[in-house]
């Protein structure tokens, strides 16, 4: 850190653009730490221009959701109808949008409601996430276990029916899928709480699988449709192939569609699934009570469908911070005007910790900026615990928050 | 990701592309509802010309200029066009249009200069100190405040020289610490 700032005015400082990533972002978060410890006359400053810059910060949404909807639309059939008039020779454009949808999709959980099994039509070999040693394993559609030994492993199925982990260890397939009978046989990756993965499929779509996560896959796509099974967190770059559909069955919905990138998070201890989609369509589909046929439910753009699990209820809403729910995969997460409870179970998913939060404590404020997930979870924390009011202490692997 | 730049949002959007024209709305939409509302009470007007300025960015969308700051350039606009309309209202006007009409100064108003709901004690100092401001200078830190515009963007919206700017803005804040070490 530069020593020009200790001569900042309180002024300079609130103006200054690196002052304000830290305040707004936590940009370089452990340097002006260490800056400030080492110059305590300087606390000061900062505490008063951190003040300015957070009260003239305004991201309060004062228009409502109906409204901003509804001009949405206004907008949307402008749009269409504009486009009809000009749309004279430009069929190949159209079909230029169709191979560059992109989507993202999420799928989110928070209570103690059981899926994914059962609900999905698929029994996932091990009930649990955690084995004895708790490290990230593919399972062969043979039982066949193998540790992957690494985090962010990367793990690619060849279309020759190879497959390769972290550009090393390779494995032959075809020895395995002589044994399978009329169902397709799936293998199994499982990633324990505080690991990523990402995994190749044969098809060309790209997977990556978040914290606490088990996700089935088959070694070759053969039937009707591009089926994957999915308990926890993934984000989807799915290869384009209208005559396959691409679908993940999470629970007791299932996400259709046809080649794009979307997020899914569904975790086997939330009540409600979400579904999040950045551009193009997706249908979000769960079985009717009778299980006879599928309601459906097609998403727009920066739209999200809540399915509640207990009141088989499905909610569309409008999620104009879809980004933020894909920021996981480059190793951070990001936050704007979040509830701490949201925060902290997300940060129990990815250091595999609990966090112990007291009955009366005040969830009210919300939380803006970026986490990074490659820091140690006691950086983490101290970040975290400058922005909201909150003590904590950490004893092994579990973590005790108090009111401040 | 990449593929989420501005540059390449606002190409694709000239292009025709569907998710680009949503992500350029859902992005912005309320931040320009919370600039007009600084403009002006009326809701409908605000939401108008919102729309207006969506209406002709589709319109023109394939002669559109390069931008890698569409904040800016959406803020540019819209202000362009909620003058011209505040403007064309009937003479029922209040104080701050009249200003607008007259010499293009903004009418800043204070109540609405921040939507926060909670704010703490400290926040409220800040506020007290808020309304004892000119409204160019309200302007001037919402422009480096909440959108992050840098001195030039500011200078192109507000018509000032950059030392001027400078000094509008450092005055503001200046007033706002005198608030806050009051306490």
């Amino acid at each position: 850190m530069e020593l020009r700032y200790l001569k900042y005015s309180i002024e300079e400082l609130a103006d200054d653009k690196r002052f304000f990533a830290w305040i707004l972002n936590g940009e370089k978060d452990q340097e002006w730490k260490i800056f400030i410890e080492k110059n305590p006359e300087f606390r000061i400053k900062v505490k008063r221009a951190r003040e300015i810059v957070l009260s003239l910060r305004d991201t309060s949404n004062i228009l409502d959701e109906r409204e901003v909807l509804k001009m949405w639309q206004n907008i949307e059939r402008f749009d269409h109808s504009h486009k009809r008039k000009t749309q004279t020779l430009k069929i190949r454009r159209s079909l230029y949008w169709a191979a560059s949808f992109f989507l993202i999709l999420c799928i989110g959980a928070l209570s103690y409601v059981y899926f994914g099994a059962r609900d999905s039509g698929y029994q996932f070999t091990y009930s649990d996430i955690i084995n004895h040693n708790n490290e990230a394993r593919l399972v062969l559609s043979n039982g066949e276990q193998i540790a992957l030994k690494t985090n962010n492993s990367k793990i690619l199925l060849k279309n020759d029916n190879k497959l390769v982990i972290n550009n090393d260890s390779v494995i032959d397939l075809s020895k395995l899928e002589v044994r399978s009978g009329k169902r397709v046989q799936m293998n199994e990756l499982v990633i324990p709480f505080g690991e990523k993965s990402v995994l190749y499929l044969s098809d060309g779509t790209k997977v990556w699988l978040n914290a606490g996560t088990r996700f089935a896959f088959p070694s070759r796509f053969t039937g009707e449709n591009r089926e994957v099974f999915l308990q926890g967190e993934a984000y989807f770059e799915v290869a384009k192939n209208k005559k396959q559909p691409f679908i993940v069955s999470a629970g007791q919905i299932n996400i259709k569609v046809l080649g794009t990138h979307f997020n899914v998070s569904a975790y086997a201890n939330d009540a409600s699934i979400e579904t999040i989609l950045l551009e193009g369509s997706v249908a979000v589909r769960r079985q009717t009570s009778l299980g006879l046929r599928w309601n459906e439910v097609v998403l727009k753009p920066y739209q999200k469908a809540s399915f509640d699990m207990q009141n088989n209820e499905v909610k569309v809403s409008y999620e104009p911070g879809a980004d933020q729910y894909i920021t996981w995969t480059e190793g951070w997460l990001q936050f704007s005007q979040e509830s701490l409870q949201v925060v902290f179970a997300k940060l129990e998913r990815y250091y595999n910790v609990d966090i112990k939060i007291p009955g009366n404590f005040n969830y009210t404020q919300l939380i803006s900026g970026k986490l990074d997930l490659k820091k140690s979870l006691g950086e983490v924390m101290n970040a975290l615990d400058d922005v909201a009011k909150f003590e904590y202490r950490m004893n092994g692997d579990t973590i005790y928050i108090e009111q401040n | 990701m990449e593929m989420n730049s501005e540059k390449k949002i606002w190409a694709d959007f000239r292009k025709g592309e569907n998710y680009a024209l949503s992500h350029i709305y859902h992005q912005h939409v309320q931040l320009l509802f919370r600039y007009g509302k600084k403009f002006s009470k009326d809701d409908e007007l605000i939401k108008d010309t919102i729309q207006d300025l969506f209406f002709d960015l589709l319109r023109t969308r394939k002669n559109l200029g390069d931008t890698d700051n569409i904040k800016f350039y959406l803020i540019v606009s819209f202000r362009r066009k909620l003058l011209q309309n505040l403007k064309k209202q009937p003479l029922y006007v209040d104080s701050e249009v009249e200003n607008i009409s007259g010499t293009e100064s903004v009418g800043f108003s204070e109540q609405e200069l921040n939507g926060k709901e909670e704010l703490t004690s400290r926040e409220k100092m800040v506020q007290r100190g808020i309304r004892k401001l000119s409204q160019k200078q309200r302007e001037i830190l919402f422009y480096r405040f909440t959108c992050d515009f840098s001195y030039e963007q500011i200078c192109e919206i507000m018509s000032l020289k950059y030392d001027s700017a400078r000094k509008l803005n450092f005055r503001a804040l200046k007033v706002l610490k005198q608030y806050l070490s009051e306490s």
